[in-house]
């Protein structure tokens, strides 16, 4: 039993020490992307169109739901309180500081983390990935650097367009409901945020892009040659990417109001 | 599909660079509306004490946020060398002969930087010193009239001064309560000559007096934003308003026990109330229309003071005193409906006075609940 | 362009000692191989014997467990990731399993070598060149189509293609006449003789014994993953004799044939083991 233990620890060291290989590499390709002209860039297109442009209704109408959600609870329960100026906080909060980057992630997770490692999976199964090496491409460079990076990238935007959503777009619901006057609700938002809240909304994004982008890979490329690993491996970097992410986010949380 | 894939680079341009105008725009607003890009002029002065000042500590003008304290440190001297700057938009009004004042609240609740302009015609350097008026250059400033010191207008002075005539007029109706309570006393105790209804009349011609007082209340608060007062004389009349209300509730209170005692030992009622020349049997035989009206009385006594609770609630954070003062004046004046309602009960035949559901002010159950 | 070339001395590619272990299943068992400059090597074996392991080991593709892989005499395994990539740009390889990419249409699974070999080409130019190589062998349909339109024996076509349109030092095929019909390998033996006039680098796995009659210069034999023989066609034919019945046989069957080009012989003659 206590070899059973042991091997399964070393295996678990070798896998996390395999993974942390895997992440250097990709940082070391990334670095090398942008100074080659590759055909990389198709990828990193179409990447970045499926996985953020694709997105953003499923983004938008989260976004707008729970701004709208927020504004209105805040506007009836909060001045009962004698805290209506709160409002704006939480708003900033939740939408900026925490949901914004934690759901965009979700959303990303569960529609490309998943068609990256089944995606990857399937051309490990189809010797692809072998015909990438065979002509010369490094499969890292040209198939996960385009995607770390697409994710990333929209991971940010997608970010940005939620917090669009959520601060503007549900304020334009609210107003069928319940009108504030635009002039107070801008200024008061803008009274209340702080270029922090900005830097830390985007810091978790970007975080969050890069642990589902490399979890989501690696799951992909651990396929080794049955095609039944692919639905293990897209299984396998949800599971890992949602608890990665709400890891990094207590932690990027702690290290920010801890410090 | 085909159309997105077709166009692939320019959707994923655009999706891009309206997230980054988004971003950059928002970033502009944030730093416009917090003055980032801003002009400040900065300048130095010296505290006794670092109490209540802090960096980033607001320097008001008449209610208007003029700059910020950027550092304060402990000197060599042992004072508090203070760092503070103007922001560019009001650099005019910084004369020289410019003082600041920190204005700590009589009753503890916090502390204001103001800023006093001089009345010189030069403007004062950037990085020059400005004194403080407690300094002995600013009080010499002060006695030479060199420098505009405004009337106290900041908030926690104005909701004193308002607060002031609404206890005024809590208290006057205090003492007509506690006088009519007296009066129905004396007439439970069978001292009263004069028929109850007199008495009765006499409440309700002060209550009926009240709810116009409220409603003055608003007013005279409006009115007395623009009265020039000193700010120390209205918080020690205040306190002492405070003080006299609250002794003057005391006193309602102990007589009210006295009625409530009375009206529970029957032995002495029985012979009063089965008098016929009594004035409880005419307050009693008049098929409670006079119950009712006095009911009403109370009633509107009570809403009265309802609302002075309203009015008070959101002075709250300001003035716990008030508060409590309202809220003693509300159980006297439940209890004298306690009392009412106990005649109209007679307890020979029903008997008791009925529970009241007490409702608890908003102040007392903010701070005592765990928050 | 290859260095390999330049340095007649040194072989394009010698295994040494390479065993390949997949868990405890073992695929190559110390092989030692030279693969001749400017010569078709063939490797012959049963199915599972080993020859797509020794294929991918010499091409850079699986890591063997011990052993080295020399590529112009150096270690391929102290390369530089630049180097190996050069390595492998230069080289084609055609999968047993077409192994096509099946996201991009058959012009640009053709053209990506070309994509990276030669980069800044005109897209006109690279049509050119990619429709005249498939139609060399064959293939004169759409090339504006997935893999997935296309039948198993066309995709391996494409994956030929894709392995020979950038003129490489040295082409690696795993069963190249796999999946095609008669009409196709025509073509493909069309096209492996105009190759072989080219002096390129070949190495064929095959079960096909036309195909190793027509174009081994140099035949292996391997079986459960042990080289039994490598060497000049008609030597080894005559070494492995004894080892192998099936396709060898009818390979031995056709009779005998002049052996090796004339370049490459003395430096093998001296190399090839059994």
């Amino acid at each position: 039993m206590f070899s059973a233990i042991g091997s399964s620890v070393r295996n678990q060291i070798t896998s996390l020490f395999y993974g942390l290989g895997f992440f250097f590499q990709v940082l070391k390709e990334t670095s090398r992307f942008f100074r080659r002209k590759q055909v990389g860039y198709k990828v990193l297109t179409m990447q970045i169109l499926f996985t953020g442009f694709e997105a953003l209704a499923v983004c938008g109408i989260l976004a707008v739901a729970i701004g709208a959600a927020l504004i209105i609870i805040g506007s009836s329960q909060l001045p009962k309180f004698g805290q209506s100026q709160l409002m704006y906080s939480i708003l900033i909060i939740v939408i900026t500081r925490e949901l914004g980057p934690l759901l965009t992630a979700f959303v990303i997770t569960a529609r490309s983390g998943t068609a990256i490692a089944t995606q990857l999976g399937t051309m490990v199964v189809n010797h692809e990935i072998e015909a990438y090496i065979s002509v010369g491409l490094n499969p890292i460079s040209y198939l996960v650097v385009p995607r770390f990076i697409g994710m990333v990238v929209s991971m940010l935007v997608l970010t940005v367009y939620f917090n669009l959503f959520g601060l503007l777009g549900s304020f334009i619901v609210v107003q069928l409901i319940r009108p504030i006057p635009i002039q107070e609700y801008l200024v008061e938002l803008l009274r209340a945020m702080r270029v922090s809240d900005i830097l830390s909304g985007m810091l978790k994004a970007l975080i969050f892009g890069v642990i589902v982008s490399v979890v989501s890979s690696y799951q992909g490329f651990s396929v080794n040659r049955a095609s039944t690993e692919i639905p293990v491996a897209g299984i396998k970097a949800v599971g890992q990417s949602f608890v990665l992410i709400i890891l990094a986010d207590v932690f990027v949380t702690l290290v920010q109001y801890a410090g | 599909m085909k159309f997105k894939i077709k166009f692939a680079d320019q959707i994923v341009g655009l999706f891009i660079v309206i997230a980054l105008v988004a971003l950059g725009g928002i970033i502009i607003m944030l730093g416009i509306n917090q003055r980032w890009f801003a002009k400040n002029y900065y300048f130095k002065t010296v505290f006794n004490s670092s109490t209540n000042l802090a960096a980033g500590t607001a320097i008001f003008m008449k209610g208007f946020q003029v700059g910020k304290i950027d550092a304060i440190r402990l000197n060599d001297a042992n004072m508090v060398d203070v760092d503070f700057y103007i922001y560019e938009e009001y650099y005019p009004k910084v004369k020289e002969n410019s003082l600041l004042e920190l204005s700590v609240s009589p009753i503890g609740l916090g502390a204001q930087l103001l800023f006093h302009p001089g009345l010189s015609d030069q403007l004062l350097a950037e990085g020059s010193f400005m004194y403080t008026t407690d300094s002995i250059e600013g009080q010499i400033i002060i006695e030479q009239e060199l420098v505009a010191i405004p009337v106290k207008d900041d908030t926690i002075t104005r909701l004193l001064s308002n607060v002031n005539p609404v206890l005024e007029n809590v208290n006057r109706t205090l003492v007509t309560v506690n006088r009519t309570l007296t009066e129905v006393n004396r007439a439970l105790a069978g001292q009263s000559t004069g028929p109850l209804g007199t008495i009765v009349g006499d409440i309700s011609a002060t209550t009926a007096r009240l709810p116009a007082t409220i409603g003055n209340v608003n007013d005279t608060v409006a009115m007395l934003r623009a009265r020039i007062d000193t700010l120390m004389n209205q918080v020690d009349s205040l306190l002492s308003e405070a003080q006299t209300s609250v002794s003057n509730v005391n006193g309602i209170t102990g007589n009210l026990e006295q009625t409530t005692a009375a009206l529970r030992d029957p032995t002495g009622l029985i012979p009063r109330l089965l008098d016929p020349e009594g004035s409880i049997a005419t307050f009693l035989d008049d098929d409670n229309a006079l119950f009712n009206r006095v009911m009403s009385i109370i009633g509107q006594v009570e809403q009265s003071v309802r609302s002075l609770q309203q009015i008070v609630t959101s002075l709250n954070g300001e003035m716990p005193q008030i508060a409590s003062v309202l809220n003693e004046t509300k159980v006297a004046i439940e209890r004298a409906q306690d009392v009412l309602e106990g005649i109209r009960n007679n307890p020979l035949i029903r008997g008791g006075i009925t529970e009241q559901a007490t409702q608890e002010s908003l102040y007392n159950s903010m701070r005592e609940g765990n928050f | 362009m290859p260095a390999e070339r330049s340095e007649t001395e040194a072989p394009p590619v010698e295994l040494i000692d390479v065993t390949v272990i997949n868990g405890s299943y073992q695929i190559l068992d110390q092989v030692n191989i030279v693969f001749p400059a400017d010569s078709c090597s063939v490797i012959m074996g049963t199915a599972g014997s080993g020859k797509s392991t020794l294929l991918k080991v010499a091409a850079g593709l699986t890591i063997p467990t011990h052993g080295k892989v020399l590529v112009a005499g150096r270690d391929l395994y102290h390369f530089t990731s630049r180097q190996e990539q050069d390595y492998q740009a230069d080289s084609g390889f055609v999968f047993q399993d077409s192994a096509l990419w099946q996201d991009t249409s058959i012009l640009d699974n053709v053209a990506m070598p070309l994509y990276i070999n030669q980069p800044g080409k005109e897209k006109k130019e690279i049509y050119g060149l990619v429709s005249s190589c498939l139609r060399r062998l064959g293939y004169d349909e759409e090339v504006n189509v997935r893999p997935v339109d296309l039948s198993i024996g066309e995709q391996k076509l494409v994956s030929i293609a894709r392995g020979i349109i950038h003129e490489p030092s040295i082409i690696f095929m795993d069963d190249p006449t796999g999946n095609l019909d008669d009409d196709a390998t025509e073509h493909l033996f069309e096209v492996l003789g105009s190759l072989k006039t080219r002096k390129a680098t070949i190495v064929i796995t095959t079960n096909n014994t036309d195909l190793a009659y027509k174009f081994a210069d140099y035949l292996g034999v391997i079986k459960n993953g042990k080289l039994l023989a490598f060497g000049c066609y008609d030597e080894c034919l005559a070494k492995a004799e004894m080892l192998l019945s099936g396709s060898l046989a009818r390979l031995k069957s056709r009779g005998q044939r002049a052996c090796a080009p004339t370049d490459a012989s003395e430096e093998n003659t001296g190399r090839s083991e059994l």
